[in-house]
């Protein structure tokens, strides 16, 4: 299973990924589970998670309100739509993997609301609260995942 | 009749810039110029800040070479102490400047120049990227992916983390490495070096359909320079700076790197934040040189590798002299991902790599500095000064990709007047004025720095975007 918490640490709620990722790690300590924490999902990523069984995004999203935990099952991108690493997100990354690799882990992502992207380092307190419901919602689904990749 | 084009942004490079080709009345190209938009200003505003935090905050100049800032600063740093770092230190850095190499070559061969090598200079500019490799040959972008990955892994084995990593300090690094990374590092070359030479020769294979390129980008005489050992041998870390003319023949050796302002000096325009350095001995502009993978297979008399060198023997020959094309950039560069991880597996050979010690430790014993290691695009220079309480009061930043600056500005004229008809233009002319650029795989984050008093002008903007207020200096 790989856990990739993306954002920037150093913009507020935007490191929330991070937080709830480093937590996720401490929670499971599995040797199954690889924890990746990045500023951005880059192409490089594509190869470990087509090695794995289920793979959990988390993310800050301006476009939701403060502090609303949402749960996304992401389906691969076709190859026509994915345009530049810049905009690379869970799905394109999922559907590189494929193409790549020949393999897809299932996706799911764990996002929270947030308008707090203020150069500093910390969570708000709706932040906070929001990535403690995600470690607790994707510590269950870590638990009870098949473990089978999407082979082709 | 367009008088003058703009070509905004320059893609696939990494930062911002933009080139701009001036015309005459025949539509043929009569000057052009390559502006760096970007300004950043690192050199200022370290001053103040003690000299442990060098490393940790230049690192933060990119998020492609924060590795190369980081080794560079920490080796200033490592002057301003008076010290001798342990040999176990000294060898894992130079694996993390290793990797550091073999991820961002990877980077530029692959993500940025391999979509005009396999879709053509003048191919569908919306599928001409690595999504459109990942089309037309998988395998290709598997391995560029593949590659980058194994010198990011390393870098995070050894440091802690791929971007930014705090590991290199003043005095050595703050981990040793422990045997179970050794182990994993060492598992993951044969399936670098496979990667490496199956691409070389491909590229090799490859490079007929670009004669005419190979002729026209950035072709021309100048001085190159890089870091040699005492031997001559090919440097990345350590060493002393060299510099050879366009027949290959020595013209500076054995420079100390402290010295380097006794062959460099520094220029500005008004066209552009990047500074222009130029070999003082010539003056400025006729001191043109360049650095890089290219210019360090120029100046070195060996790679001092089994299989590096046999691609160097096969490099060598292609001019007479030195290699002179900006194209071949990308040849010496494939060569040199050879070169790191041969290195790295020396290195994790040796017993002494897992040494406990790592570090030493003293208080600030000089008031000047000057740190130098080969950055992927370039020779990097840090000099700083301190106070007696170990406060910097001045840096001087003298960037991998400045170094190239004249000779990407003479490339972008030499390719604009080859391939650029200005009464009948097209996408593929433009994306080579670009592709000159990629050749150098600049980073232009790193490298806009300041030198005296540029040209500024600053406006203040409503939220509605209206001018309140605007300050000019000439």
């Amino acid at each position: 299973m790989l856990v990739i918490g993306f954002g920037n640490p150093l913009r507020g709620d935007d490191g929330l990924g991070h937080v709830a990722a480093q937590r996720l790690e401490d929670i499971l300590r599995d040797s199954r589970v690889e924890i990746i924490l990045a500023h951005q999902l880059m192409p490089e990523m594509s190869e470990p998670i087509s090695r794995a069984g289920l793979v959990i995004f988390i993310d800050a999203s301006a476009s939701d309100p403060p502090g609303h935990v949402a749960c996304t099952e992401i389906e691969p991108a076709t190859n026509s739509s994915i345009r530049e690493t810049h905009e690379l997100g869970p799905s394109q990354l999922l559907g590189l993997a494929r193409n790549l690799f020949g393999r897809c882990a299932r996706g799911v992502l764990f996002s929270v609301g947030t308008n707090d992207f203020e150069l500093r380092e910390g969570l708000s307190p709706q932040a906070a609260a929001g990535v403690d419901e995600v470690v607790k919602r994707a510590g269950a689904l870590a638990q009870d995942f098949p473990g089978a990749t999407k082979d082709l | 009749m367009p008088r003058e084009i703009t070509i905004e942004p320059v893609t696939r490079i990494e930062g911002h810039g933009k080139i701009t080709l001036k015309l005459d009345d025949g539509g043929n190209v009569t000057d052009a110029m390559f502006h760096v938009t970007q300004f950043r200003g690192f050199e200022k505003f370290c001053e103040g800040r003690p000299l442990t935090e060098m490393p940790s905050l230049m690192a933060r100049t990119c998020g492609i070479c924060p590795v190369s800032h980081l080794i560079a600063a920490s080796k200033a740093c490592d002057a301003l102490l008076a010290v001798r770092i342990p040999p176990a230190a000294d060898k894992l850095r130079r694996v993390l400047n290793l990797a550091q190499m073999m991820q961002s070559h990877a980077l530029s061969f692959f993500h940025l120049s391999s979509p005009d090598f396999l879709l053509g200079m003048d191919s569908d500019p919306s599928k001409r990227n690595i999504f459109g490799v990942l089309a037309e040959r998988p395998e290709l972008a598997r391995d560029g992916v593949r590659l980058r990955q194994i010198g990011q892994t390393i870098i995070e084995l050894l440091a802690g983390k791929r971007i930014h990593p705090a590991w290199t300090v003043p005095g050595g690094v703050n981990e040793p490495l422990a045997g179970e990374k050794r182990d994993r590092i060492v598992a993951m070359l044969p399936d670098a070096l496979a990667i490496a030479q199956r691409t070389l020769h491909w590229f090799k294979n490859t490079m007929g359909r670009f004669t005419d390129e190979a002729r026209s980008f950035g072709n021309f005489p100048t001085l190159f320079m890089g870091l040699v050992d005492a031997q001559g041998t090919w440097e990345h870390y350590d060493g002393f700076l060299r510099m050879c003319d366009a027949q290959g023949k020595t013209v500076e050796d054995k420079v100390a790197p402290e010295k380097y302002q006794d062959i460099i000096g520094e220029a500005v325009e008004s066209f552009s934040y990047m500074k222009f350095p130029y070999y003082k001995a010539l003056g400025y502009p006729e001191g043109i040189y360049r650095v890089g993978p290219l210019a360090r297979l120029n100046v070195c008399q060996r790679m001092g590798t089994t299989l590096a060198d046999q691609e160097l023997a096969e490099f060598r020959p292609l001019q007479g002299g030195a290699v002179l094309s900006s194209f071949h950039y990308h040849w010496a560069r494939l060569i040199e991902i050879i070169a790191t991880i041969e290195r790295i597996e020396q290195h994790m050979a040796d017993p002494d790599i897992l040494s406990k010690h790592v570090r030493s430790r003293a208080r600030p014993n000089c008031n000047e500095g000057v740190g130098v290691s080969e950055a992927p695009r370039g020779t990097l220079i840090h000099h700083y000064r301190i106070d007696d309480n170990g406060l910097m009061t001045w840096a001087n930043l003298v960037i991998a990709t400045g170094h190239n600056n004249l000779a990407m500005n003479r490339g972008v004229l030499q390719v604009a007047q080859r391939f650029v008809e200005g009464r009948k233009l097209q996408e593929g002319m433009l994306n080579r004025c670009e592709a000159i650029i990629r050749c150098y795989d600049p980073c232009l984050s790193c490298a806009t720095h300041a030198v005296g008093r540029m040209p500024l002008r600053v406006q203040l903007l409503s939220p509605s975007g209206e001018v309140i207020d605007e300050q000019r200096r000439d």
